[in-house]
């Protein structure tokens, strides 16, 4: 399953060096992004990637373990983002 | 030589208000205002006399009216109607609150319409050249506070809407009555002998309502756009202590969104004008109960200024 961030809207994306804000323009709205879904997001910006590989790439951009937990977690972020439209999978 | 409105009497205006209408200019925006309640007109006559009088104007943004809808119901039930562009987006109220129902008519217009600015509810003022936005719920001592600060020297922006130019994130006055009610109204009448109130207007939805007139020099800068500062979400909190606490700006611009009437509105542009308002400002949250240790608290977050 293939991962993107669906091209028809504008996401930006803000920080002032504490937190992350997210910008969606299909809502309106503004998220403040957790530290997980950040780099699950910038790395979407630059191009479809599966669900494996992508949590890797959060797992090592945070130096996590890719266990069962964090899995799980990010399966929480990952539907999080999809029911908003932020996330898209094909 | 200018013209104010104070330059004419209460029966004048009061003609004026019956016949043509009273072209009143706040900040950017004209309204046309008539209305047959003397009420309405004492209550500008006091409030907005410091204003400048136009005998005329080419360009009105709100044609609004406050009246009864006919002559039975002015006999047997005297209550107003407010009228927008010949509509009446409000249930009619009891003749008693006109003044309060034209102020919040006034603050309606400005909170549905404009969108060529981010709209805040807020209170802005302006201390050695930056601004103090204070974007709050009703309820939070936003009022009170401002018209104190106010009383002790900081110019009035805006009780009630904090304008964001989408070009450059200054803020835009928009210089009109400070809105107090209920126990407030004593507190700054205790706190300044030379607070001006306006009507006041009871058993109304929020309880006893008055407004308190802007001072002088507020009124006369009310074309004077200011750079922002500072960013402080206040809250009363009965015998709480005075406590002024950095916040970081993520939540901060969080927080200003829930209480703006057009974020979402504007899209892209009312997130990079946030941006820009929060890049700009120092954030706090500050909780008071004593408004002299407030006062006192904001004078030195002024000397910060830069």
């Amino acid at each position: 399953m293939s991962l993107y961030i669906p091209p028809d809207f504008e996401l930006i994306l803000k920080s002032y060096g504490n937190e992350t804000l997210l910008f969606h323009s299909a809502s309106g709205d503004t998220l403040l992004l957790g530290p997980t879904a950040v780099p699950l997001v910038q790395r979407l910006r630059q191009g479809p990637l599966d669900k494996q590989p992508l949590f890797e790439h959060v797992a090592e951009q945070l130096n996590y373990e890719v266990d069962d937990e964090f899995i799980s977690h990010m399966e929480e972020v990952l539907s999080g983002l999809m029911k908003r439209d932020i996330v898209a999978a094909q | 030589m200018t013209s104010r409105i104070s330059d004419f009497d209460i029966d004048h205006l009061h003609a004026l208000l019956k016949s043509s209408g009273l072209f009143l200019k706040t900040g950017p925006f004209t309204y046309r205002i008539r209305s047959s309640v003397r009420s309405v007109a004492e209550g500008l006559f006091l409030l907005y006399g410091q204003n400048r009088f136009f005998p005329e104007m080419e360009f009105v943004d709100f044609d609004i009216r406050l009246d009864s809808p006919n002559s039975l119901r002015r006999r047997f039930r005297p209550k107003l109607d407010f009228y927008f562009d010949h509509q009446t987006p409000f249930k009619p109220l009891p003749i008693s609150q006109a003044f309060a129902f034209l102020e919040w008519g006034m603050n309606w217009c400005v909170s549905v319409h404009m969108n060529q600015y981010l709209k805040l509810h807020a209170a802005v003022l302006e201390k050695n050249g930056r601004a103090l936005v204070m974007p709050a719920a009703p309820g939070s001592g936003k009022s009170t506070l401002c018209a104190a600060l106010m009383l002790r020297g900081w110019r009035l922006l805006s009780d009630e809407h904090a304008l964001v130019s989408l070009h450059d994130s200054h803020l835009i006055p928009v210089c009109r009555p400070i809105s107090l009610k209920n126990k407030s109204i004593k507190v700054i009448e205790q706190f300044d002998n030379k607070a001006l109130f306006g009507p006041l207007c009871k058993d109304t939805h929020k309880g006893t309502v008055t407004h308190m007139r802007p001072d002088a020099r507020s009124v006369e800068l009310d074309d004077t756009p200011v750079k922002p500062g500072w960013m402080v979400f206040p809250k009363y909190i009965v015998e709480g202590e005075t406590r002024l606490t950095e916040r970081i700006k993520e939540t901060a611009f969080l927080k200003a969104g829930e209480q703006s009437f057009n974020y979402s509105l504007l899209g892209a542009k009312g997130f990079e004008t946030m941006s820009k308002l929060i890049e700009a400002c120092d954030c706090y949250n500050f909780s008071y109960s004593n408004l002299d240790e407030a006062v006192e608290t904001f004078e030195k977050l002024s000397a910060t200024a830069v």
